[in-house]
């Protein structure tokens, strides 16, 4: 069953995952692109290690992608309806198997945001493109 | 048109952004399979391991679609370990979409030899035509001829271009 992609929304409305996602090198992003629709087709439990949990964050997961840069795109399920939604919420690169500082802190900031407004923080996914 | 068929039709007219998805739908649709395959045949990654003679963190690694060091003795290993035959072949881009789109356990699961239908039934005759004609057109060329007018994807480049490689454990006769 095909689920929904969203992308959050920030205050002004703008959609930092796509931002981030077009600062990618385009090898980087066509194979995020990738991982994005088999997540859309096939949600994440069928295929192994698509998006792994996160240990002190039991609602986050994480998409890797090892390109040219360790690429890491955090998302939930949901958070809205839980079994045909997924939410992409913060991007961010590791360095030496290390997050930027407060990187879960703020992808699991942004899904409370969601969950308070769901009108306003998020909208259906936006394809990021080169 | 599909959004997902719309975007790669734009998006694959870049060469390094296709080679780039193809790859990692090789890596996501191998890794899934020996995964699907080994739970449609119920054993653990253990018994896989011994079967296979590797050790059970290597099945694991296997079964992780970030793993991309594929070689063909080890598929090999596998398929005999799944009573399957392993298919190794070039096709066209047209042809992933798809398996994309269609990707889900059913797509993945074969048959071992003894649950192979066709080998067990006393009255062929009609289907081997039909498998016969498959055979001779090939998969890639049939979905070609079948959605090429849908598609309408810019032509390869013909000298010695061979698209993107796939790897697929196939059941004999199984679509």
């Amino acid at each position: 069953m095909p689920w929904t992609i969203y992308d959050y929304r920030d205050r002004r409305n703008r959609n930092p995952v796509k931002e981030w996602c077009e600062s990618l090198q385009k090898k980087d992003l066509a194979r995020l692109n990738q991982r994005i629709d088999i997540l859309a087709q096939s949600g994440h439990d069928l295929c192994p290690g698509l998006a792994s949990n996160l240990h002190g964050a039991p609602h986050l997961y994480k998409l890797r992608i090892n390109g040219s840069v360790a690429v890491r795109l955090f998302l939930c399920k949901g958070p809205i309806n839980m079994n045909t939604e997924y939410t992409l919420l913060h991007g961010a690169f590791e360095r030496d198997d290390e997050l930027p500082p407060g990187t879960l802190e703020t992808a699991e900031e942004y899904r409370q945001e969601i969950i308070r407004d769901p009108v306003n923080r998020r909208g259906l996914h936006e394809r990021a493109k080169k | 048109m599909s959004e997902l068929r719309s975007n790669l039709r734009e998006e694959f007219r870049d060469r390094d952004y296709r080679h780039a998805y193809a790859d990692e739908s090789l890596n996501t649709w191998i890794a899934t399979q020996i995964k699907v395959l080994r739970e449609q045949r119920r054993l653990t990654q253990k018994q896989l391991a011994e079967m296979t003679g590797m050790a059970q963190p290597r099945i694991a690694v296997l079964e992780d679609v970030n793993y991309s060091s594929w070689s063909i003795n080890t598929l090999r290993r596998l398929a005999e370990a799944f009573d399957l035959r392993l298919s190794v072949k070039f096709e066209a881009f047209s042809s992933l979409i798809p398996e994309i789109e269609g990707m889900n356990r059913e797509a993945l699961e074969r048959p071992q030899f003894e649950d192979d239908g066709w080998f067990h039934k006393k009255d062929v005759q009609s289907e081997d035509s039909e498998i016969l004609r498959n055979a001779r057109e090939g998969e890639g060329q049939k979905y070609h001829h079948r959605h090429a007018s849908v598609l309408q994807f810019p032509q390869q480049p013909s000298s010695g271009f061979l698209g993107t490689g796939a790897l697929i454990a196939s059941g004999a006769g199984a679509q």
